[in-house]
């Protein structure tokens, strides 16, 4: 039986078609992952005023501090272009940037007993460190899903298809580089 | 062989012979502690159950030896009788013969033991639970449903459920109970006959968390590619892909929430997971967190919680080490996943 020469065109138009519906899938996924991660950062916006306000009362000095918190807030909260690789990767930034101020005030409340031991402070802070760990996972998730896609994106055919469908890579959001700086011990001995 | 000896009354258990005493084989932390709690409530009771014992023993030999007679008798009688036509008996009925032993045996013959060890577990085993707390209970019949298992998805299909050994109580605030448990698949040969599978057998053990879930997270054991495909379908749950190569390698994740689930499953509790399955010997564990519990199923073939043997002196030593590392065992779960601790896991 003879097969049709249209069926040998058909294959590879069938299997470009897969290859393209699971580009624009892991993409939808990637970009589902970064709305997972917006939603974990706006609960943590939404706590920061709380806990700005009862650390006010007591860390006169620590002003300057929790208004770059203020600050980071705004712009974390502002909206980005989630198509532009440029916008998520600064947009991540700034989420680290604030996680980074945040860790900085919580170990400053360390240094005010009173307000270490205030009950809603104590409350504020449990509640934040749910939101962290949930920050993470959300973290984890995206990364997960951009992995995912790049890998679909930059193994051949995947790559051409990408180009054709305007599908583009998608940064990782990686720890800040402080974060990453080796810890020195002395800074904490003196 | 016990059994020979027991029927030829060559077995020294059966005589009057005075306990060796009690010796102390828990946890050696609760060892002074527990000793005075064994004074107070357990030590009294050593000479009644040895009674106990031994009445239930020659009930037992006498069962047995004229259960063994007229099997003998039977055979004997039914020989002389078939001696010509021996040939054209189907080895079917000499089977069948063996089998209706072995129904009788159990039934009727070891009732007198059942009813020993289930003494001993009804009465025993909750007073070594009471050292623990008011609020740990045992049961030789538990109470705890197996179809209030079905929404954690973890169980397989299955038509028939038996159920024993029933344990709650609460560690570091955390309430906890488990349960022995197998499940049986039947099934239809094309020839219309009908067998039975047993698709689970091991212990459930479920564990209040101090949160709730949004979503449903599974850790299903690995099946391998081909099983993971065939047998990775849980509704709505998506595959969850996780960082640790060896937990990836020992167990598949499903969830409603992905990160949820990666909330849950965070590195240091993959690694907890996995050193979780050194307490159980290896086996192979599989969980599920749904609403406000965690439900974890191990795959065992061991028989927990089981008195010592008919044959042997009662000293309550083996019940007691039974007992205390059964629940040491439970205590690690807790421990080892940290679930006292409110905030993360």
């Amino acid at each position: 039986m003879d097969i049709p020469f249209w069926v040998f065109l058909l294959i590879p138009v069938v299997l470009a078609y897969i290859w393209y519906a699971s580009i624009i899938g892991k993409r939808n996924k990637a970009l589902e992952a970064l709305s997972g991660v917006d939603v974990q950062i706006k609960q943590r916006s939404n706590l920061i005023p709380n806990i700005l306000k009862i650390a006010q009362k007591f860390m006169e000095h620590e002003r300057s501090l929790m208004e770059e918190i203020t600050a980071l807030r705004s712009k974390v909260a502002a909206d980005y272009d989630k198509a532009d690789k440029q916008a998520i990767t600064s947009h991540l930034q700034d989420i680290d940037a604030l996680s980074a101020k945040m860790g900085q005030l919580m170990i400053s409340v360390e240094a005010y007993p009173d307000l270490k031991s205030d009950q809603t402070m104590l409350q504020a802070q449990q509640t934040y460190n749910e939101v962290e760990a949930k920050i993470a996972a959300s973290r984890r998730f995206y990364n997960s899903s951009v992995t995912a896609l790049n890998n679909a994106i930059q193994i051949f055919p995947g790559n051409i298809i990408a180009g054709w469908a305007s599908v583009t890579e998608m940064p990782f959001y990686e720890a800040d580089e402080a974060a990453k700086a080796p810890v020195n011990a002395d800074d904490f001995l003196k | 062989m016990q059994f020979i000896s027991m029927l030829l009354g060559l077995d020294a258990a059966k005589k009057n012979k005075s306990p060796n005493g009690f010796s102390y084989r828990g946890p050696s932390y609760h060892r002074e502690a527990f000793l005075s709690h064994f004074d107070k409530t357990l030590r009294g009771l050593i000479d009644s159950y040895e009674e106990q014992r031994r009445e239930s023993y020659l009930s037992f030999q006498k069962r047995s030896r004229i259960l063994v007679a007229i099997f003998l008798a039977c055979l004997v009688f039914g020989l002389s009788l078939l001696r010509d036509s021996m040939q054209d008996i189907p080895l079917q009925v000499f089977f069948a013969v063996f089998v209706l032993f072995g129904v009788a045996h159990h039934y009727w013959a070891s009732k007198p033991v059942r009813e020993y060890t289930s003494s001993i577990k009804s009465v025993i085993f909750p007073k070594v639970l009471a050292f623990y707390g008011d609020e740990f209970r045992f049961s030789e019949r538990p109470a705890w449903r197996v179809s209030s298992l079905a929404p954690y998805d973890l169980l397989p299909h299955y038509d028939r459920s038996d159920t024993e050994d029933h344990l709650q109580g609460s560690y570091k605030e955390v309430p906890f109970q488990s349960m022995e448990l197998r499940l049986v698949k039947k099934s239809r040969s094309s020839r219309g006959g009908s067998s039975e599978t047993t698709v689970f057998k091991g212990i459930a053990i479920q564990i209040k968390i101090q949160k709730a879930f949004s979503g449903k997270t599974l850790v299903k054991k690995d099946g391998g590619l081909l099983g993971n495909f065939l047998g990775g379908k849980f509704g709505a749950l998506q595959r969850v892909s996780l960082e640790d190569p060896e937990f990836e390698k020992r167990f598949e994740v499903y969830s409603s929430d992905q990160i949820e689930a990666r909330y849950l499953l965070s590195p240091s509790f993959m690694e907890r997971l996995l050193a979780l399955t050194k307490v159980f010997g290896g086996s192979q564990l599989e969980c599920s967190f749904f609403q406000d519990s965690l439900l974890i199923l191990v795959h065992s073939n061991k028989n927990r919680f089981e008195p010592d043997s008919i044959y042997t002196p009662v000293t309550f030593t083996e019940e007691i080490a039974t007992v205390m590392n059964e629940l040491q065992e439970l205590f690690k779960i807790i421990d080892i996943l940290k679930l006292d601790q409110n905030t993360g896991l």
